[in-house]
């Protein structure tokens, strides 16, 4: 599952390199959005070579797929959904 | 003197250090992020300047927000190392064994270095492009008017321009909004030869290893009195095609490698 996902993961980020330099004749995009999305690709493939190391097992591995679960949700998802707005009732800003 | 670069290659390919600096590339890249959000403005212009020019300017005089940019440069610059130090060790075993595994196993094997070497040359094309690359941003050009790139023998001259607005939407605030803009560059090199293309948002055009990208336009809404002008960003780009044929090549080893992966689930599901 997590090789799907990094896959799909690579597709969107040559996808994004390659609409970056069609606009704006870079295919970095310099601001920290881009900086967050090639942190987790880098985390995932981090996990990805976990299962060199002897003493890494599933378990283990588990954990660091949480960790990065966690990472996506703060720096991917969070920033896009903004905040939670009832009127009178609730209203935090999430980012 | 053989047996101490024998170890420095061991000690570069050990998986243990490729796993380190893989996590530690993602961890300082998240602090980088966090530092960036808060100083976006010494980032920014890295678009338009080579790394030497902004290490002179923002880099050496904002150490204090930009250690954590060299120290990527040095992570990366050890996984790709490590990287290179590993696939060629893979691959001389690989090809040492290939008469005695199948061709499923091998494919998907060699996959997954064609993707470490394809990781590479990316890498490499981002520090060609950001070291040797040419750019020149702001050029504005209005209709019939002329700049020239670089010398004065290369010119580029706006023909003409198109702007679409918006017009009987749905969407009634959009209406006189632009739609779609388009403008018909004309290029003279050296030998006189002229040649026109077509350039609009996200299709560029390109002309003598540069690329002529519309950045900007002015009208933007219908009926405004401004003058028409087009601003142009002009790229020479030589890390481009490296990164385009890593990514190329990582495509096509990620997909051999995923078909090996589910035709060997489908074989042992039939298995069983």
């Amino acid at each position: 599952m997590v090789i799907w996902g990094f896959a799909f993961c690579c597709m969107a980020g040559a996808s994004g390199m390659l609409w970056n330099y069609m606009g704006w004749s870079d295919t970095i995009s310099w601001n920290h959005y881009y900086f967050h999305s090639v942190a987790i690709w880098f985390y995932y493939s981090g996990f990805l070579h976990l299962h060199l190391l002897r003493k890494w097992d599933l378990k283990k591995g588990a954990w660091v797929i949480l960790g990065g679960a966690l990472l996506v949700l703060y720096f991917d998802y969070l920033p896009q959904i903004g905040g939670i707005h009832l009127p009178g009732v609730f209203d935090v800003n999430l980012y | 003197m053989s047996i101490s670069i024998k170890n420095m290659w061991e000690f570069s390919g050990r998986w243990d250090i490729s796993v380190w600096l893989l996590f530690g590339a993602a961890v300082d890249l998240m602090i980088g992020s966090a530092v960036m959000k808060q100083h976006e403005y010494v980032f920014s212009s890295l678009s338009r300047l080579t790394l030497q020019e902004w290490t002179g300017t923002y880099g050496m005089g904002n150490l204090n927000i930009t250690w954590w940019f060299y120290l990527s440069i040095l992570l990366l610059f050890l996984l790709a190392v490590n990287t290179f130090v590993c696939t060629t060790n893979g691959v001389i075993v690989l090809l040492k064994r290939f008469s005695s595994m199948s061709k499923q196993v091998f494919f998907l094997r060699f996959s997954i270095h064609i993707m470490h070497i394809s990781f590479i040359l990316v890498l490499a094309g981002h520090l060609v492009s950001h070291v040797a690359g040419v750019n020149l941003p702001n050029n504005i050009l209005q209709k019939n008017g002329t700049i020239s790139v670089c010398s004065p023998n290369f010119k580029v001259g706006l023909k003409d321009m198109k702007i679409e607005f918006e017009k009987e939407t749905r969407f009634k605030t959009l209406e006189g909004d632009v739609k779609d803009v388009s403008a018909i560059l004309s290029f003279a090199d050296s030998k006189m030869c002229v040649q026109e293309k077509l350039i609009s948002v996200n299709r560029p055009a390109w002309f003598e290893g540069f690329s002529f990208h519309l950045d900007d336009f002015s009208p933007k809404s219908e009926g405004s009195k401004r003058e028409p002008y087009i601003k142009l960003t002009i790229k020479k780009d030589p890390g481009v095609s490296l990164q385009v044929a890593g990514v190329a090549f990582f495509s096509i080893g990620l997909s051999v490698y995923l078909f090996s992966v589910i035709r060997s689930r489908f074989n042992r599901d039939r298995e069983t």
